[in-house]
């Protein structure tokens, strides 16, 4: 329409991106940020996702989120058990099992689960990095905790096959999770109890 | 009960009173009686009640549909309960996203089928003896998703495996993909396949002597049965779940060549015989309406038998479509033979229903306005 200033425009367009937020509501926060946020508080949040564009990478080790190329805060702590492999599919479900206190070990965020529908193959997720830190030894049990809809069983099928020829023992999380959940958006009890009742997959 | 429809088919906004007994709705064509019934049927199906997308039942233009009726709850006597369906369009992911309800509380699916049953008889029904094996398989997943909730979301897991599954032998066939990834997708598939066939084939084994016995009194004397003809090739016997396996595996030559799993209940099928013989290549035109309202009235008795809500039976311009002593059969089960409590008739004209069936109301439909009869 070319009624308002371009950056504002530009703003929408890039809000709206965002998983959650439509058309009207990315307009409306666009607004907001032009007519109702103090410039310094609007440059707080520049710099914030200029930041966060800049030196945010995944660990190289486990693939969460981690500053510039380093470990991250996880893989870095001293007291994890590191015989302890839990596998998940997003950043978020390492705080979901976090919050419960119930885990000490450490992680491997796949990215995804598998959906061939979408395009989404073994060769798109982390699954051949997970066989590589099981392969270089000292990896006593991995924790297969894919959600419970039909792409994580599927995925968490997929690796119990590739582990199957390395000395590790595969477990995964019991049941209990509302059928087809996510586990970012369980409860901690039921995370909890997800977890303690693992079994061998 | 009270059914309101919101933005379904040619209806922005409506409240209608269905009273127990028959409910006969008129009014000239393209009034809106089909889409009442349609909307009623949604609600208990979750999903549009005779094939197609769900959301062609969205009125044209619109991002939001809603139907909610307040039934009788099953327990105790008197009590009521809301039964709501919300589809809304999400702009950001372009998807469409259903809702359900009971009492205003959100459900999965499995918790929310069952609560309210319907039966219905669309006008393309009577030519169900003839008609390709598709109708035929959603008219046993209409009845086997109202009746086991459990049955439902192994077909929609069944659907979602064979999507996943058939984009891997895509990829297996032109060579992006290794045979290895099939297998994550092929145990969910033959367990969802499983679950499935094992109930269709119980179902039509419970339903064959329920049918016999309506055919007989519309006065069809040759025993009627039902044969499942299950959509895996495999003489061995066994489990679902092995026979599922075995023809897998035998076929998998033909599906990376296809590109598609070629075995499966999404193949099932089933024969209706009279006295033994394939109905669809003898019986007469008579004879196979008989069978149409016999595999009506045994989808009553089946409902009734499983402890469940009596359902509401929908019927839909059939009368007109029936010859007369058809219409008389149909009247007569309706009547009482089936043990019906409620049902919902659409008719052109009122074809003196009411002389042979005591009518509890008249609702008169014209575009997308609905009234009773005499009444204000
Ligand atoms: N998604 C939709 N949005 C808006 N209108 C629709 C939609 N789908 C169908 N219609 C219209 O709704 C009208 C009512 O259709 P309906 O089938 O309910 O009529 P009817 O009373 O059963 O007629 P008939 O006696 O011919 O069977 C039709 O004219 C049709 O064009
Ligand atoms: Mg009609
Ligand atoms: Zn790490």
């Amino acid at each position: 329409m070319g009624l308002l200033p371009a950056p504002v425009e530009r703003l929408a367009e890039e809000f709206a991106r965002f998983p959650g937020i439509g058309p009207k509501t990315a307009q409306r926060l666009a607004f907001h940020a032009a007519s109702r946020v103090p410039p310094a508080v609007l440059d707080g949040l520049a710099a914030a996702i200029t930041a966060t564009a800049a030196t945010v990478t995944p660990c190289p080790v486990c693939f969460f989120l981690s500053d510039e190329g380093q470990l991250c805060a996880v893989c870095r702590q001293p007291t994890r058990d590191r015989q302890l492999i839990c596998v998940v599919e997003e950043p978020g479900d390492v705080l979901a099992i976090e919050r419960t206190g119930e885990f000490r070990g450490l992680y491997h965020v796949l990215g995804a689960a598998l959906s061939p529908l979408d395009g989404v193959g073994p060769n798109d997720l982390h699954c051949q990095e997970l066989l590589d830190r099981v392969a270089a030894g000292g990896v006593k049990e991995v924790i297969l905790a894919t959600d419970s809809d039909l792409e994580g069983e599927a995925t968490a099928t997929y690796l119990l096959r590739r582990l199957e020829g390395l000395d590790v023992q595969v477990t995964r999380l019991a049941h209990g999770l509302p059928m087809g959940g996510e586990l970012a958006y369980a409860d901690e009890r039921t995370v909890a109890r997800a977890f303690s009742g693992r079994r061998q997959a | 009960m009270e059914l309101r429809l919101l933005n379904f088919r040619s209806y922005p906004e409506a409240a209608v009173r269905l009273l127990p007994g028959a409910n006969l709705l008129v009014g000239p064509n393209g009034a809106g009686k089909t889409s009442l019934l349609e909307g009623l049927s949604t609600l208990a199906l979750t999903r549009a009640p005779r094939g197609g997308v769900t959301t062609d039942l969205v009125a044209w233009g619109s991002q939001e549909m809603g139907v909610s009726a307040t039934v009788q709850a099953g327990g105790e006597e008197g009590r009521e309960m809301v039964l709501e369906l919300r589809w809304r369009f999400q702009p950001p992911s372009r998807r469409w996203v259903r809702t359900l309800r009971v009492d205003g509380n959100p459900q999965p699916v499995a918790r929310y089928l069952g609560r309210l049953r319907v039966v219905s008889f669309w006008p393309e029904d009577l030519l169900i003896v003839k008609a390709g094996p598709e109708p035929r398989r959603r008219m046993l997943d209409v009845v086997l998703c109202q009746l086991f909730p459990a049955y439902a979301i192994s077909l929609s897991r069944l659907r979602r495996a064979l999507e996943q599954r058939n984009s891997v032998l895509r990829a297996v066939r032109d060579g992006a993909a290794k045979d290895q990834e099939l297998e994550p997708w092929t145990g969910p598939l033959v367990e969802a396949a499983a679950a499935i066939m094992e109930a269709r084939e119980g179902y039509l084994e419970e339903a064959t002597p329920l049918a016999a016995a309506a055919a007989l009194r519309i006065g069809e004397p040759t025993p009627l049965s039902l044969v499942y003809k299950p959509g895996i090739d495999d003489p061995e016997g066994g489990s679902w779940a092995e026979r599922m396996t075995r023809a897998l595996d035998r076929s998998r030559a033909e599906e990376v060549a296809r590109a598609q799993t070629v075995v499966g209940p999404h193949r099932d099928d089933f024969e209706i015989c009279l006295g033994g013989r394939a109905a669809r290549q003898f019986a007469s035109q008579g004879q196979q309406r008989t069978a149409v309202l016999a595999l009506k009235a045994a989808e009553v008795a089946q409902h009734l038998s499983h402890g469940g809500e009596a359902p509401v039976l929908l019927l839909d311009d059939v009368l007109s479509e029936l010859d007369l002593s058809h219409r008389a059969g149909l009247v007569q089960e309706l009547a009482g033979g089936m043990g019906v409590e409620q049902s919902l008739v659409t008719a052109t004209e009122d074809h003196g229903l009411g002389e042979v069936v005591r009518l509890s109301q008249v609702l008169e439909v014209r575009r997308g306005r609905v009234a009773p009869r005499g009444g204000g």
